[in-house]
């Protein structure tokens, strides 16, 4: 069969011969990063035509998608991981190449063509790794690739029609996640792949250049071609070893237009976003554009550069880049607000995609919020009951507060003025109750049996008392606390009063019997406006008040 | 073995150890699909009609609608699963899915002749849900049906087309 193939195609003489292929003064480790960069771009194409697979760019189905990828798809979080680091390593070995080629004067005639072709092979990596890190459409995308298009907008002449075109409008949405993922998983392969290919015919051209005039020359296998895939063998293992250490990249919280998030872009963009810092107001177009196109065009230039002056050109560049890089570090490390800011981003990632596993709501990104059980009963006291109630900060006072309803706190307060704004002063028909008289340890011990009835930990004895003194006080004129007897004047039967059960049947039908029979006034909360799950879940937000921590 | 060839035929398994450590994690990722369902919920019985408004024997088509259902990373509320035919018999009520069994065609009552009738390839079907005529390789397709407090409740279900027997899809 490779017979018959080899007869009409001529592979094994095609691969024979590249064997062949002499490297100038012998193997060497330093021809090695050529290899690798392909290696991990294959591995970034392999990796991102299987995250294709489960990914969806849309504003409501990015976030959930890549979340979806992440925890439930079996290695996701691997496959992403080696992704993401996969982008990292391309940037290493860029600079590894860049530096190698400027050493060994790789750049300078008759190869200046390559050298070119390999500063639009740089550019084009940059550009792969600042499409692809909007596309999850976490926040840390969203307001690292704003910051991004704000500066390209800056552009003279063109700046604002091109941010305009790239982003698919003037504001982020789903134009922008399509134009994103069509740059990066079409047009940059594609233009990148084109490039490669003249690269590597251009260096085959002119050979590998040796760092000093050498004789002897080795053919490329085995020896070259061993130390090429021990190389990338290397590189795979620490993607894997970075993956498996971090369990794969992180994927933050949903973008969220109204949150204030203190945006930092990958490490590779770190020394831009410093060196921005020294260059505010109407400079900074100079730092965001201008100072990158400095250095572009000093590098176009370098094939007429001296080794020795292109080399301190190339450490310059990345010395400077590793400087701004830990100014960046070192500044954070000391924005106490950066560092408290970066704990609620981190909390906020991980509670959500602990709620992602419920399953998003098709309104997608932060909805999956609503699958919070505390945000969502939150949301129903604000939807159903803060029109009326105060409960921690939130809603109007025209009925009793229930920010710690019937603590003990809130019971001593309200049985001396049940009639306050906070309680009862508003309503129109619930005025009949007067302030009590006992005061000090009787009243303490009146307060004990009135939040004994929802139980709870209760000292046994000063119960027994406040019995007694609710009783010798003639609370039980209006009151009943059977469980059974309807009040006087709309007067609620206390008995389970601040149970579960108790709130819950308050809030289905405030005008049942045992609680304010026909003096009540709030509405009726029936399985047509509120759910069980919801009832249930509003009386636990209000009882939680009773003991507060 | 020279020298050569042993440098060579550790060239190959170098890279093949690359190949392999990336295609065992790649190959499990993509089928994941083929191991775990990605599209669940709705499958309990759901209230679709109260059986005093189905008329007795005349077939009535009603859409199945699940109050939630999961499809890969997207919870939904009220979605649309698929059609049935309720068939009133007395106080007894058949559920068949408006799936054509053949070929996947939505299956329409035809009044005139008393029958069920495919669109696509003329298979017609009695109101029992029987084959009478046609390419269908098994009866429509019943469904569960549950009778609770005179109200209709059906557990929807897709099963395999083009196959005499009735699988679960």
């Amino acid at each position: 069969m490779l017979k018959w193939l080899d007869e009409r195609t001529g592979w094994s003489s095609a691969l024979v011969r590249l064997g062949q292929t002499p490297v100038p003064g012998g193997a060497r480790w330093s021809y090695v990063f050529g290899s690798a960069l392909a290696l991990t771009f294959l591995v970034q194409a392999v990796t991102g035509l299987l995250l294709a697979n489960f990914y969806a760019p849309s504003s409501t189905t990015a976030w959930a998608s890549v979340a979806y990828l992440q925890r439930e798809v079996t290695l996701g979080w691997l496959i992403r991981g080696l992704h993401s680091s996969g982008a990292s390593m391309m940037v290493v070995l860029v600079a590894l190449h860049l530096l190698q080629v400027v050493v060994w004067g790789a750049y300078r005639a008759p190869r200046e063509v390559n050298w070119w072709l390999g500063l639009v092979l740089m550019a084009l990596v940059f550009a792969f790794a600042l499409t692809g890190y909007l596309l999850p459409w976490d926040q840390k995308g969203f307001w690292a690739t704003q910051v991004a298009t704000s500066l390209l907008g800056e552009t003279p002449l063109v700046g604002d029609w091109l941010r305009r075109v790239i982003q698919g409008g003037g504001d982020y949405g789903n134009l922008t996640l399509t134009h994103f993922y069509a740059l990066h998983t079409i047009l940059l392969p594609g233009t990148l792949t084109v490039f490669v290919v003249v690269h590597v015919r251009l260096m085959r051209r002119h050979g590998v250049t040796p760092l000093r005039a050498s004789g002897d020359s080795q053919p490329f296998w085995p020896h070259q071609a061993l130390r090429d895939v021990t190389a990338m063998a290397i590189v795979v293992a620490i993607m894997f070893f970075s993956v498996l250490r971090t369990h794969g990249a992180p994927l933050e919280a949903p973008a969220d237009p109204s949150s204030a998030y203190d945006a930092r872009p990958e490490w590779y963009f770190v020394p831009l976003f410093q060196l921005l810092k020294y260059f505010p107001g109407r400079l900074e177009s100079i730092g965001a554009l201008g100072v990158p196109s400095l250095i572009g065009a000093v590098l176009f230039a370098l094939p007429r550069f001296s080794r020795r002056a292109a080399a301190a050109v190339v450490l310059t560049i990345l010395g400077g880049a590793a400087g701004l890089s830990l100014l960046a570090h070192r500044d954070d490390a000391r924005n106490e607000g950066y560092r408290r800011g970066r704990a609620r981003a981190d909390a906020d990632a991980k509670r959500a995609l602990e709620l992602a596993a419920l399953g998003v709501p098709p309104a997608g990104g932060t909805a999956v919020f609503d699958n919070d059980p505390e945000r969502r009963v939150r949301q129903s006291f604000e939807t159903r009951c803060a029109g009326c109630h105060v409960l921690d900060g939130v809603g109007e006072e025209r009925a009793p507060l229930l920010t710690g309803w019937s603590s003990r706190a809130w019971l001593t307060d309200f049985l001396k003025q049940p009639d306050a704004a906070k309680y009862f002063g508003k309503t129109k028909k619930l005025h009949g109750m007067k302030p009590v008289k006992p005061v000090g340890d009787e009243l303490n011990a009146l307060v004990e049996w009135i939040f004994a009835q929802g139980g709870g930990d209760v000292d046994a004895a000063l119960v027994a008392r406040g019995e007694t003194i609710w009783t010798r006080e003639s609370c039980d004129d209006c009151h009943s606390a059977d469980g059974k007897s309807e009040g006087v004047s709309g007067a609620p039967n206390l008995a389970g009063r601040g149970t579960l059960a108790w709130i819950e049947g308050l809030i289905r039908d405030g005008g049942g019997p045992l609680y304010f029979s026909d003096h009540n006034e709030m509405p009726r909360f029936g399985a047509d406006k509120l759910s069980d799950e919801d009832v249930a879940a509003l009386a636990r937000l209000i009882a939680a008040g009773r003991t507060p921590k | 073995m020279t020298r050569r060839r042993l440098l060579g035929a550790l060239v190959g398994a170098v890279a093949t150890a690359i190949g392999v450590a990336l295609a065992v994690p790649a190959m499990a990722f993509l089928s994941y699909p083929a191991r775990r369902r990605t599209v669940y919920g709705g499958g309990e019985p759901i209230d679709v009609a109260s059986l005093a408004s189905l008329p007795d024997g005349k077939p009535v088509r009603i859409v199945v609608t699940a109050p939630e259902r999961r499809d890969a990373w997207t919870r939904f509320t009220h979605v649309t699963l698929g059609g049935c035919w309720l068939v009133r018999d007395g106080g007894d009520v058949r559920a068949l899915s408006t799936v054509c069994p053949h070929a996947g065609c939505a299956v329409d009552w035809d009044a005139p002749t008393g029958a069920f009738v495919c669109p696509c390839h003329d298979s017609r079907f009695s109101t029992t849900g029987e084959r009478l005529s046609g390419p269908s390789p098994r009866p429509m397709d019943a469904l569960a049906v549950e009778l609770h407090g005179g109200r209709v409740r059906v557990a929807w279900q897709r099963f395999k087309t083009a196959s005499v027997k009735k699988e679960p899809v």
